[in-house]
């Protein structure tokens, strides 16, 4: 086998330890420093469809233990509603 | 008051190297839990998302997404169980597919400064996304188009959280470093209802799920208060224990008078605010500032949270474990 080679003379100086606190950090990147082992990823969007879904929606603990209801275009509140009678529908995109 | 208690089937799951800022259950599966964090305590650096499955042997990761700047919050889809939104430093929105682990599908970047607050709409009628940013602004948007609808001005200061309300549709509360709590209708772009509700920054806000004019508040003066939009003049509850702002503030989906809080007092507590003594537990198991929370629909009783720490956690207070 080959023998291990003695590390070159040129290896790079070891890296400060990353700084463990908050105010640690902020003092670096404030002060306009490198933070030691920043993961800087590219990510980008795919512009994919989403995956089609196959579960039913469920009802929530408050809406009660009846199967789901078609899509109702705007609720009627009851009389103790605070924010007026009318019903709140988005605007059309 | 309130039981100091370690709580019941706790389980834990570590993210090397990244401090959790949000966590969220699936409204779809029952063990799938998200959670939104960042490197470096979101100064500097990326984010990450992580998608948790948890089972009665314990949490593994199901998925993990990073994202180029940290991630603040995290909502998932309510019409397609595979799809989330998160919030990131760079003041965008990402809507990621777990199925699709190469990338986000969508990513919306509109607001200025860091969006700390995202959140998917709750009632049946409607899909619509809203968004919070430091940028004192908040944008609603349709998950199917890349632009926002509207966007809402009228905040003074950061805003650190934007909620739908669960029963009110096209309703949401916003809660802001100017100190007050706004209400919110789509169909206006100026603002129904102004609360000044502390003399501190409000870091989160919830609505109450059997009230439709109750919310609560969590804020810097590491109290909580309650809200009736018939009456904002002065609270109807005012919840007194961590000794550090509150950094998230969550009704329980089961009780109509049950809450839970997380803190940077590292601590998570549960109050009932129909009792005279409100505080009904507090679960010290963290050891950094404590900033998500989230209680399960599925579950009764579990709870999941997350701290810069690097740790999630997920359990059953003893105050919740018996059913109704």
């Amino acid at each position: 086998g080959v023998v291990p080679a003695a590390p070159p003379s040129s290896a790079p100086l070891p890296a400060p330890a990353p700084p463990a606190s908050f105010s640690e950090i902020l003092r670096l990147v404030r002060s306009g420093r490198d933070v030691p082992g920043l993961h800087r990823p590219n990510v980008t969007a795919s512009l994919a469809s989403p995956t089609p879904s196959r579960l039913a929606r469920r009802p929530k603990p408050w809406e009660g233990a009846r199967p789901a209801e078609p899509p109702q275009p705007g609720r009627e509140p009851g009389g103790s509603g605070a924010l007026g009678p009318a019903p709140l529908t988005p605007a059309s995109p | 008051s309130g039981a100091r208690g370690g709580a019941r089937r706790s389980q834990a799951f570590r993210l090397p190297g990244r401090h959790g800022y949000a966590v969220e259950f699936s409204p779809y599966l029952p063990g799938r839990l998200a959670c939104a964090a960042a490197q470096y305590y979101g100064i500097a650096g990326c984010g990450t998302l992580a998608v948790l499955e948890q089972n009665e042997a314990g949490i593994c990761l199901f998925r993990s997404f990073d994202w180029n700047d940290g991630l603040f919050d995290v909502t998932w889809s309510e019409n397609n169980e595979h799809v989330l939104v998160t919030s990131s430093g760079d003041g965008a929105l990402q809507i990621w597919d777990t199925a699709k682990p190469t990338g986000p599908l969508q990513v919306c970047k509109e607001h200025t400064q860091e969006v700390y607050s995202v959140d998917w709409s709750q009632t049946r009628g409607e899909q619509l996304v809203v968004s919070g940013s430091w940028d004192q602004t908040a944008k609603l948007w349709d998950p199917t188009v890349g632009r926002s609808l509207c966007t809402f001005k009228g905040h003074e200061g950061i805003i650190y959280s934007t909620i739908w309300s669960p029963h009110i549709p096209g309703c949401f509360a916003s809660a802001s470093g100017d100190q007050t709590l706004r209400i919110w209708d789509v169909k206006t772009p100026g603002v129904k209802v102004v609360i000044p509700g502390h003399q501190a920054e409000i870091l989160s806000c919830d609505w109450c799920k059997y009230d439709e004019n109750l919310l609560v508040t969590g804020a810097v003066d590491c109290s909580l208060k309650g809200w009736d939009l018939r009456n904002v003049r002065q609270p109807v509850f005012n919840l007194v224990g961590h000794t550090y702002a509150v950094r998230r503030v969550k009704f329980s989906p089961f009780h109509a008078t049950l809450l839970a809080s997380c803190s940077y007092d590292f601590t998570v507590r549960f109050w009932d605010f129909s009792k005279p003594n409100p505080l009904l537990e507090t679960v010290e198991h963290h050891t950094e500032f404590t900033c998500g929370l989230d209680l399960s629909l599925h579950n009764h009783g579990q709870v999941a949270d997350c701290a810069w720490d690097e740790l999630v956690k997920i359990y059953t207070p003893s105050c919740l474990a018996a059913p109704v």
